[in-house]
């Protein structure tokens, strides 16, 4: 490393639209795939992460930040993650989980996937098709028989709010 | 994916997925076959059950309740109780035997007739034995190597055992190691056996001593777990089990001192037999330890059923206190005689079962 002993180490992450971020290493390496670089020496300049836009790299930043200021204490980092994802969409937070798939960060991916199915619980089937890109393979028959198999589980859907 | 447009790996989805309570990811099955098979796959199933009895921080219970025909789920908390749901119940006045992972079976009396049934599926399944078993212990367990469901039937000089992947019983007489020792003539106290890490355990009187003994699903067979090596488990007073945070437990009144309750905890797995001292209780509202039921923790602190009274408490390690709900909690639980509540796990066991033709033709294709 290129630091003195005794200074915080920095380290620049660039996104894959060309954006650079200085990061404290210490917060960085909450990310495994930015830690194995770091350990095998190829973090001295600029560390391309190809599979994270500028927007949502900002964001997990701003999380790398803030959950490594907080001590060892797993109700405060918990509440922390709550209050981090709270006003996130759902296209934010898909993007949030790929970039924390992409960078190794086990607590971040849990966190997210945890608010992701948080965000779907009570949404309608098609509602899921559209924000998971997924197209409807059933033949409106076998559909129909699905769906009347377990009629009761669309008791309670929300209405779809982005129709 | 099937599709071109999904941009989230299968292996995020199925992250995703695992986190959703069994209601939800039945109506996600009619996203797409490719979902609807992800969601029905055993493997899925598995890590289902792991990930919500994981995050199980709830404290969610499940409780019958005859006098009104109704069943509530009950969410556990620091001295508060919240209802979280009311559900159907199909069988509001059959007889709670035991439960494991979120499947509890029942008995509608004539203890020939049995049902296993998931309230997080609302799916059930029938069993019919060939005897009436009316002084037989019971016993629930999924063998953690093949995912099979086992329902235990321990009667006087045999012991049933009913695979719900082969479904089929099997009966066995031979090496039946703990024929007349009496597990069976223990009806009344525990014929419920708790459900840990696969196995099932019930404490009963073998000629003079009070012993544990254990159903293996593995083997299908039946072993004597040792006990704590304390002078008063020893001393062959009764003591009882239950499952806290995933292990057995075991509680008794101290022998010397009558208002203090001690808790040990078995250490993980059925092939481990270590046990630690969990906690000393101090009794000082002197619940008889028939009465003393724990449920659950809460933070460092366990919620207690007495059994008698009906009512909940939480004791306080901290400050050796076993204290009242804010709610009035015999008021909830009192008209109620037998049942206790139940854990209410989320889990997919069963949901492929249905009695319509069509579906059990693909459910073969899928196996």
């Amino acid at each position: 490393m290129a630091a003195e002993t005794g200074t915080p180490t920095t380290l620049t992450l660039k996104s894959n639209d060309d954006e650079l971020f200085s990061v404290a290493e210490s917060a960085a390496i909450l990310s495994v795939t930015i830690r194995n670089m770091v350990e095998d020496g190829c973090a001295g300049g600029v560390i391309p992460l190809d599979n994270v836009d500028g927007k949502t790299l900002a964001s997990v930043i701003t999380y790398m930040n803030g959950i490594s200021a907080i001590p060892a204490d797993e109700e405060k980092k918990k509440s922390y993650r709550d209050k981090f994802l709270s006003d996130k969409d759902f296209e934010t937070l898909a993007d949030m989980v790929l970039a924390a798939n992409y960078l190794n960060m086990s607590c971040l991916m849990d966190a997210v996937s945890a608010k992701i199915a948080q965000v779907m619980e009570k949404k309608s089937v098609g509602w899921v098709r559209r924000k998971f890109g997924i197209e409807n393979d059933y033949t409106p028959e076998e559909e129909a028989a699905v769906k009347e198999e377990h009629k009761w589980t669309f008791e309670g859907v929300e209405t779809d709010d982005d129709n | 994916m099937a599709d071109n447009t999904s941009y989230l790996s299968p292996e995020i989805i199925e992250n995703i997925l695992s986190r959703l309570p069994a209601k939800s990811l039945l109506r996600f099955k009619s996203v797409s076959k490719s979902w609807n098979t992800m969601i029905a796959d055993p493997v899925f199933v598995q890590n289902h059950i792991r990930q919500s009895k994981h995050s199980n921080s709830d404290n969610l219970f499940l409780y019958q309740d005859a006098a009104f025909c109704s069943c509530t789920i009950y969410k556990l908390g620091d001295q508060k109780i919240q209802t979280s749901q009311e559900i159907e119940s199909p069988y509001i006045s059959w007889y709670e035997l035991c439960f494991c992972d979120g499947v509890i079976l029942l008995t509608d009396g004539t203890y020939r007739r049995f049902v296993l049934w998931n309230p997080s599926t609302r799916t059930s399944r029938k069993l019919w034995h060939k005897y009436r078993c009316r002084y037989a212990a019971f016993g629930l367990c999924r063998d953690p190597t093949t995912d099979d469901f086992k329902v235990v039937i321990v009667d006087k000089d045999y012991y049933s055992v009913y695979s719900c992947r082969n479904k089929s019983w099997i009966a066995c007489r031979n090496e039946y190691k703990i024929e007349h020792t009496g597990l069976s003539m223990c009806a009344g106290c525990n014929i419920g056996g708790v459900s840990v890490d696969g196995a099932t355990y019930w404490v009963f009187r073998c000629r003079n001593s009070i012993r544990i003994v254990y159903y293996d699903p593995r083997d299908d067979k039946f072993e004597f777990l040792q006990k704590p090596e304390d002078d008063v488990v020893n001393d062959n007073r009764w003591f009882y089990v239950v499952e806290l945070r995933g292990r057995l437990c075991l509680y008794y009144n101290s022998i010397d001192d009558e208002s203090t309750i001690q808790i040990w905890t078995k250490e993980k797995g059925i092939d481990g037999n270590s046990w630690n001292k969990l906690m000393t209780v101090e009794n000082h509202v002197e619940m008889s330890i028939w009465e003393f039921h724990p449920l659950c923790f809460v933070g460092n602190k366990i919620v207690i059923l007495n059994r008698d009274l009906r009512t909940l408490l939480v004791y306080d390690p901290c400050k050796k206190r076993l204290e009242d709900f804010e709610e009035d909690t015999a008021e909830m639980f009192g008209f109620v005689s037998v049942s206790v509540p139940i854990p209410y796990v989320d889990s997919l066991f069963f949901h492929t079962e249905t009695p319509r033709p069509k579906a059990k033709g693909k459910l073969k294709r899928l196996r």
